[in-house]
């Protein structure tokens, strides 16, 4: 089915429609959550509150982006709403970044190990470029649709990409240079 | 280690990055908020029996042929106050007296 059928669909209440939606973009849009936040609750109330606007904005929709991109883009603005305001409550500007001393490679990380390490250095990224690897390189969007998704140009992505895998490549070096 | 062997490995380590599943039911929830069909009016469930999706269906003209032709004929045969027999509508068709016939077939 045409992604605009089923939207329209849905928008009028079919619920195979609505059914399709969420089965085809609800567990990326979680993952994101999940990784921009940190937090599984918080993830999921993001993802409910998504979709939430996306129930609203269906039967206006016009399809000048496509859905994926529009609903990523929701839930990267509700994350950074959330992050804002947990930066607010904390009086922090702008959370530290930081690699885990004691997560340092050396000759000894296993594989277990370097996955832990590339955890901990992800979730230490600064928001944009968390943001910009998480759309890329995990979830797998290409570079035009993660710029579309966070409002940027390819350059300001691809820029935030590298920045972000020179910090997680720091981690993987032997000799922590 | 080479910066391109570095970003080998690192994208190496990215793809065994564990999956993240959603929580249970939140499938549910979701739907849950989703838009409902608008309730239909006794008219508008028949209109949209008769044209689905608004278009005119090829068979509800006949059907409709159909239901006033019974209905006229239901009415016209209501209308007949002679009891009529199939013999005496035979013996009228040869030109016979059916009464008279009757009577001295009879004897």
């Amino acid at each position: 089915m045409h992604e605009a059928d089923q939207i329209a669909r849905a928008a009028a209440g079919d619920e195979r429609a609505q059914a399709a939606l969420v089965n085809t973009h609800m567990p990326r849009v979680y993952a994101v959550a999940k990784r921009m936040l940190k937090d599984a609750v918080e993830a999921e109330d993001v993802t409910q509150e998504a979709f939430i606007r996306a129930w609203k904005a269906l039967p206006d929709w016009e399809p000048r982006a496509k859905f994926s991109t529009w609903l990523h883009r929701v839930t990267l603005n509700l994350c950074y709403d959330r992050l804002r305001r947990k930066r607010e409550q904390t009086g922090a500007d702008e959370l530290p970044e930081r690699v885990d001393p004691g997560l340092r490679p050396d000759e000894a990380f296993d594989q277990a190990q370097k996955v832990q390490a590339i955890e901990i250095a992800i979730d230490d990224l600064p928001e944009r470029q968390k943001a910009a690897l998480t759309l890329c390189s995990l979830q797998g969007l290409g570079n035009k649709e993660a710029a579309e998704v966070m409002e940027v140009s390819v350059e300001a992505l691809e820029s935030l990409l590298s920045r972000a895998r020179r910090k997680l490549k720091y981690v993987l070096k032997p000799e922590g240079v | 280690m080479p910066e391109d062997k570095l970003d080998i490995e690192l994208d190496a380590v990215l793809a065994r990055l564990p999956e993240t599943d959603p929580p249970v039911g939140l499938a549910e929830r979701i739907l849950a908020d989703a838009p409902r069909p608008p309730r239909k009016t006794l008219i508008e469930g028949l209109r949209s029996a008769i044209f689905p999706s608004g278009r005119r269906w090829p068979a509800a003209g006949a059907l409709a042929s159909l239901s006033v032709g019974m209905m006229a004929g239901y009415a016209v045969a209501q209308d007949t106050s002679l009891p009529v027999d199939a013999d005496s509508i035979v013996y009228a068709a040869l030109g016979l007296d059916a009464d008279r016939f009757e009577l001295e077939y009879d004897g």
